[in-house]
């Protein structure tokens, strides 16, 4: 992994913003604009490539030296070679020094208020709450008439058995470190499983998440996103996979 | 990489899943006929067991009227025994038999006359039976309106006239199959009054008397919002200065405790689930008590047929409903039928709001200064600015109301909102620590928290949702925002809340959250509310009604 930005103000952060980019030119201005809107100011942003072939680094680039004053911390950094997302999340997380963490993908934003409802929010939950979450803006940039807010469940684990629903959180930096970041295996990412499993560590290990019953992100569907690809014929093996791997919490598959 | 992971692992384990799921598939099916084989056996023993039930009814039917004779007769008898001239003729009663005797002897024979025994008038009025039988006749076809005047609730009218009876005769209609469907009303309001006048008797209310006189009935497993309808009508006779009773009823048992049987008034919130879940109630014994059904659905969501399919409007002496166009409906189709608004009840204190939100699944998600903020027990007491929630909305996901959040999204992302969106898959009556964790009291503090508690409905229907509107808006002290709704006496869109498109109400928030002159409006709006409901509290509601619809000529006769 090599550094190819680096800059910030200095002062301490209260929020780390992970950026997961890979091929996703088109949207990472808006992403990385949703961020440096935020009512929040303490913040870090740590951008990570995972080997981009279109000019998503470069536009990142001319962004940071455009923004460099605005966050505690900012970086972006560039894998020797393509890892996937879990990889490439842990890479990002390892360089967070904030208390809280949040994992934004490149395709998706975040409203203005979004951070700091969630970081009051957090602080002010019991120590088992690892991560907070808020119900979403799903939205298609072609089909407009597709746009709804998804009124995510409340955390529970139960419901996790009909498929992964939270994408976006603002985590403890701590409670994912303690799990080793996301776990890493080539055979099944870019599919989302990464997110989804990490959910179930959660769950297994009795941590738990919190909504907030107010839209604070924004999740975008096209082709190359998670949820579309989770949604297409693999799902089945999908789950059936997973279910298989963790009986403790669906009992055997 | 998901697919390449099975290529190694070839189609083996294809092949395995695809099996199994020919095996589930054949388990289900089987499964699946069984079920309807069940469901076949369940539906003939149902209509046996629903044929068995109404010869019950007709035996004990044919057994009340027997009884009723008898004891009818036993009265005249006794009466007849223990008068003075009963007494006092005697002799000449005895002298009467002895001529008769010597007249039969020989005198009379002769003549051939009869033996006819000319009755006095007194006699022929101790015989008349004590209980008074159901008039047969067709009673005075009679609308009743008390006016559309602001202060006068619309839409109180009654069918009336269609079979006047007295509560005697209240399984009558049970005991001949053929007639069950027909509706079967008691004469009420000004039909009452002609039938006191022409019987030279007054009506009497069959609320004054000792003990509990109206039972109020809820299902146990029905909606949470339904069961606070039924505690805000309880509440509402209590502030009249009426015994009620507030029966969550679980089963037919529960039904047919004979405690809660003799009261006079028996009053059933949302029958459409009460009698789904408790369906032996739609045969509950009536002897004598008034049945009274609340509507809190709307109309195209199917109640109105399922009513008068499931037969339980014929058997109503009355049918409240808070949308005046279902009372329309309703008296179009020939059921007595009232106009039922929700009022404000001092005693009904699930709707305070003054409680700090509670810790929920549902609530966990605000901030502590918001769960924790004091709210005085005066909603008014605090300006509307000084409240830390901006807005809040409460129902049920449905396309429409998602597409508006959508759109809105950067709105209600800046404002501090809550947005309870109970999910489709969830459709089914809500019950609080079991599909929702949140329940009145959490509800009503969220309310009573927000400066603004919005309305939007379900689909293009303009349902005047009144647990949102009243319990969970203007009763908290919120200003409610709310697409344009049906008429709704005494509530009024621009004096007791503020009525917009959907395409407007961004720019109406906004205007009421942040501009002077909208906060002032604000203010004045939801002053305005709570001292319309305030007017027209519960009590008084219900007073009116009870005034024309609990009268009963029979009670006269026994006085």
């Amino acid at each position: 992994m090599h550094e190819l930005f680096a800059g910030g103000n200095g002062k301490s952060a209260e929020v780390a913003v992970l950026v997961f980019l890979y091929n996703y030119a088109g949207y990472i201005g808006k992403a990385l604009d949703s961020v440096a809107a935020q009512t929040l100011k303490a913040m870090e942003l740590i951008v990570c490539d995972d080997c981009s072939t279109d000019e998503g680094p470069d536009i990142t680039i001319r962004w940071m030296k455009a923004h460099a004053g605005r966050f505690s911390r900012l970086f972006l950094v560039q894998n020797a070679a393509n890892r996937g997302r879990a990889a490439t999340r842990n890479a990002a997380l390892a360089l967070a020094e904030a208390p809280y963490t949040f994992i934004l993908d490149a395709d998706n934003f975040i409203f203005p208020h979004c951070l700091e409802r969630l970081r009051v929010l957090l602080e002010e939950t019991p120590e088992e709450v690892a991560f907070v979450y808020s119900q979403s803006l799903v939205f298609d940039d072609v089909n407009r008439s597709s746009c709804r807010l998804e009124n995510l469940p409340d955390w529970d684990p139960l419901c996790l058995w009909l498929g992964n629903y939270i994408a976006m959180a603002l985590h403890r930096t701590s409670a994912l470190r303690s799990m080793g970041g996301y776990t890493v295996e080539p055979s099944c990412d870019h599919v989302g499983w990464e997110d989804y499993k990490l959910l179930i560590h959660y769950a297994l290990r009795g941590w738990r998440g919190v909504k907030v019953s107010q839209p604070l992100m924004a999740y975008r569907i096209h082709e190359g996103s998670v949820g579309h690809i989770l949604r297409g014929e693999k799902n089945a093996t999908f789950y059936q996979a997973l279910w298989d791997k963790f009986p403790e919490l669906y009992g055997s598959g | 990489m998901l697919s390449q992971g099975l290529d190694t692992e070839s189609g083996r384990e294809l092949l395995r899943l695809r099996g199994r799921n020919i095996l589930l598939t054949e388990e289900r099916d089987a499964l699946r006929r069984e079920k309807d084989a069940l469901w076949q056996e369940r539906e003939a023993l149902r209509q046996e067991r629903d044929a068995l039930r109404q010869e019950r009814d007709v035996l004990r039917q044919k057994w009340d009227t027997l009884w009723q004779e008898r004891n009818a007769l036993s009265q005249e008898r006794d009466a007849l025994l223990s008068s003075t001239s009963w007494r006092v003729t005697e002799p000449f009663r005895r002298a009467r038999r002895v001529v008769k005797k010597l007249f039969r002897r020989g005198i009379v024979e002769q003549s051939g006359e009869k033996d006819t025994e000319p009755l006095s008038k007194n006699q022929v009025q101790i015989a008349e039976p004590d209980v008074v039988e159901p008039p047969k006749e067709k009673g005075p076809d009679v609308s009743v309106s008390e006016g559309t005047g602001e202060d006068v609730c619309p839409a109180s009218r009654t069918s009336e006239g269609m079979n006047g009876t007295s509560s005697s005769d209240d399984t009558s209609d049970e005991a001949s199959p053929a007639k069950t469907a027909e509706p079967h009303f008691r004469p009420s309001g000004l039909a009452l009054e002609a039938l006191c006048w022409k019987a030279g008797c007054s009506p009497v209310n069959l609320l004054e008397g000792k003990g509990p006189r109206v039972s109020v009935w809820v299902a146990k497993r029905g909606n949470y919002f339904f069961h606070d309808i039924a505690r805000l009508i309880h509440s509402g006779f209590q502030d009249m200065g009426v015994q009620s009773r507030l029966i969550i009823a679980a089963s037919e048992e529960d039904c047919l405790d004979p405690v809660n049987l003799d009261i006079p008034l028996r009053i059933v919130v949302a029958p459409h689930e009460f009698f789904l879940f408790i369906p032996e109630a739609v045969a509950w014994p009536l002897k004598g008590e008034r049945l009274w059904l609340v509507n809190p659905e709307q109309a195209r969501l199917g109640w109105f047929a399922e009513g008068a399919k499931a037969k339980y409007f014929g058997r109503a002496d009355l049918i409240l409903d808070f949308d005046q166009d279902n009372v329309r409906q309703l008296l179009e189709a020939g059921y007595p039928a009232h106009y039922l608004p929700l009022g404000f009840s001092a005693s009904c204190a699930d709707f305070g709001g003054t409680a700090a939100i509670p810790l929920l699944k549902d609530t966990e998600g605000l901030p502590r200064g918001t769960r924790e903020w004091q709210a005085d027990v005066d909603p008014l007491a605090e300006p509307l600015s000084d409240r830390p929630l901006d807005c809040c909305f409460f129902g049920v996901s449905t396309p429409r109301r998602n597409a508006f959040f959508a759109q809105n999204a950067p709105l209600f992302a800046e404002l501090n909102s809550y947005l309870h969106l109970q999910d489709m898959w969830r459709l089914r009556p809500l019950v609080s620590g079991e599909n929702t964790s949140l329940n009145t009291i959490s509800a009503s503090s969220i309310v009573r928290r927000s400066k603004i508690a919005l309305n939007l409905h379900q689909s293009d229907n303009l349902y005047f949702e009144w647990h949102r509107l009243v319990l969970l808006g203007m009763w908290q002290g919120a200003v409610v925002v709310s697409e344009q709704c049906s008429a709704s006496w005494p509530l009024l869109p621009g004096r007791d809340y503020i009525s917009a498109s959907l395409a407007d109400m961004p720019a109406v928030i906004e205007f009421l959250l942040k501009s002077p002159k909208g906060i002032a409006q604000a203010e004045r709006i939801r002053r305005n509310a709570l001292e319309t409901l305030h007017k027209h509290s519960m009590g008084n509601i219900l007073a009116r009604i009870v005034r024309e619809h609990a009268m009963s000529r029979k009670e006269v006769a026994h006085a």
